[in-house]
C-alpha cells in the first residue's frame, strides 16, 4: 500500500516541468517622482531604470510573466474642471515636454487609464481600481521592458485637446513578477 | 458548475466500471470545509522572511462525489470555492488594499484506497481540474493540479469523516500560483 502511495505521488508530481513547482510571484514597487502636467505649460516624465532594483536584476533571467500591475499616488486637480488622466510610456528613453512631442513619438503606448479626479479636488487611487485600468498594449509594452533592457519613460497626461492641470504626488508604479526558479 | 460536477462524476462511474467485475461500485457524497493559503504569492525578495511565504487565508467550501469501483484506486470528482483574504501595503507613506483571490474549481481526485471503509484509513492522493482565480484586475482560468494526504475514519456506518492536508497550484505557463490548506469533510455512503 505505501508503495503505491509513493507511485501515485511521483506519477502526479512527474507530469509537472520543474519550474511549476519551484516559481512564485515576486512583487517589486518602483517610487516614481512627483509628476505635474499642465495642458499650457507642459509635462513631467521620469525614466525608470528597471535594473536599479535589486529584485528585478536578481530575477531578471526567470522572469516569465507580469502577473499583477497597479500606477499608485496621490492624484491633485488644480483645475475646476474634472480630469482624465492618462499614464503612457515610450519604450524608448524619451524626455517629451509637450503633450504634442510624447504623441509624436512612435514608441509610445498607453499604460493605463482613464483615471477621473474631479475638479479642485485631491484622490488617492485604489489598488484594486488601479489594476483594473491598464490597457492590453501596455501590459504587452511592459512585460516586453521588463524581458528587455528594462528602460522606458513613464507620462501622465490629460485629455488631448482639453485643458487640464493636474500633479500627482507619492506616485508609485508596482510590478508583481512571475518568475520561475 | 453542477452539471460539470455531474459530468465528472459520470466520468468516473465510466472509467471505474470497467474494473468493477470485482465487486459493487461505491458511491458517496460529501462536504467539506476549511483554510487554504496563498504560498509565495507577491512577495518582497529584498525583505522576505520565512512568514511572508504565506499569503493571507481563506475559507474553502466544497463538494465530492467519491466513487470507489476497483480495489486501490477512489475516483472523487468535486467542486470547490475558496475566499481569500485582503492584503494591506503601505507603498510611498500610502496604505493600499490587495483584494484576495476568489477561487472556484472543480476536477477529479484520485485517492489510494477507499477513505469511506470501517476504521482508521491513512490515503494519499492526487488531483487534476480547473481553477479560476479571479480579482479586480486580474483572472485567471488554468489547469489545477493538487495532491496531499488524508486521515478518514467511520464513526458510523455509511458515515465517514476525514480530514486533509493538500497543495494545490493553478498553472499559468511556465509558474504557477500554488496554494496550501487544511479542510475536515464528512461523507455519506450512497451505494452499495
Amino acid at each position: 500500500m505505501r508503495r503505491h502511495a509513493w507511485i501515485v505521488l511521483a506519477l502526479g508530481l512527474g507530469l509537472l516541468p520543474g519550474c511549476i513547482l519551484t516559481s512564485g510571484q515576486i512583487q517589486i514597487n518602483f517610487d516614481l517622482p512627483n509628476f505635474t502636467a499642465n495642458s499650457v505649460t507642459g509635462i513631467d516624465g521620469t525614466t525608470i531604470d528597471l535594473n536599479s532594483q535589486s529584485e528585478y536584476q536578481d530575477n531578471k533571467e526567470k522572469l516569465k510573466d507580469l502577473s499583477d500591475l497597479a500606477v499608485l499616488g496621490k492624484f491633485t486637480n488644480n483645475s475646476a474642471s474634472a480630469v482624465n488622466v492618462t499614464v503612457w510610456i515610450t519604450t524608448t528613453e524619451s524626455n517629451h515636454k509637450s503633450e504634442a512631442a510624447l504623441m509624436a513619438d512612435p514608441t509610445r503606448v498607453q499604460l493605463w487609464g482613464p483615471f477621473q479626479v474631479a475638479g479642485n479636488a485631491t484622490k488617492t487611487i485604489d489598488w484594486n481600481a488601479s489594476a483594473q485600468l491598464f490597457s492590453t498594449a501596455g501590459k504587452a509594452a511592459l512585460l516586453a521592458e521588463a524581458k528587455g533592457d528594462g528602460n522606458f519613460s513613464i507620462y501622465a497626461i490629460g485629455p488631448s485637446g482639453a485643458a487640464y492641470d493636474f500633479s500627482v504626488a507619492n506616485g508609485n508604479l508596482v510590478l508583481v513578477i512571475d518568475i520561475g526558479i | 458548475m453542477m452539471k460539470r460536477l455531474v459530468m465528472l462524476t459520470v466520468l468516473a462511474l465510466v472509467l471505474a466500471s470497467g474494473a468493477a467485475q470485482a465487486g459493487p461500485i461505491g458511491v458517496g457524497i460529501g462536504v467539506f470545509g476549511g483554510l487554504s493559503v496563498p504560498i509565495l504569492q507577491n512577495v518582497s525578495a529584498s525583505s522576505f522572511s520565512p512568514g511572508d511565504a504565506f499569503g493571507k487565508g481563506g475559507t474553502q467550501l466544497g463538494v465530492r462525489v467519491p466513487v470507489h469501483a476497483i480495489p486501490i484506486i477512489t475516483f472523487e470528482p468535486y467542486y470547490a470555492k475558496a475566499s481569500y483574504g485582503d492584503r494591506d501595503e503601505t507603498i510611498g507613506g500610502i496604505t493600499y488594499t490587495r483584494e484576495g483571490y476568489d477561487s472556484k474549481s472543480f476536477g477529479v481526485n484520485a485517492l489510494l484506497g477507499n477513505p469511506d471503509g470501517s476504521g482508521f484509513h491513512f490515503f494519499p492522493y492526487v488531483g487534476l481540474g480547473k481553477t479560476k482565480l479571479t480579482r479586480t484586475g486580474e483572472e485567471i482560468n488554468k489547469t489545477g493540479y493538487n495532491f496531499g494526504f488524508g486521515l478518514g475514519m467511520s464513526p458510523a456506518q455509511k458515515i465517514s469523516i476525514q480530514i486533509r492536508s493538500e497543495f494545490s497550484m493553478v498553472v499559468t505557463g511556465d509558474t504557477s500560483r500554488k496554494f496550501g490548506g487544511i479542510n475536515a469533510g464528512v461523507s455519506y455512503r450512497l451505494l452499495p
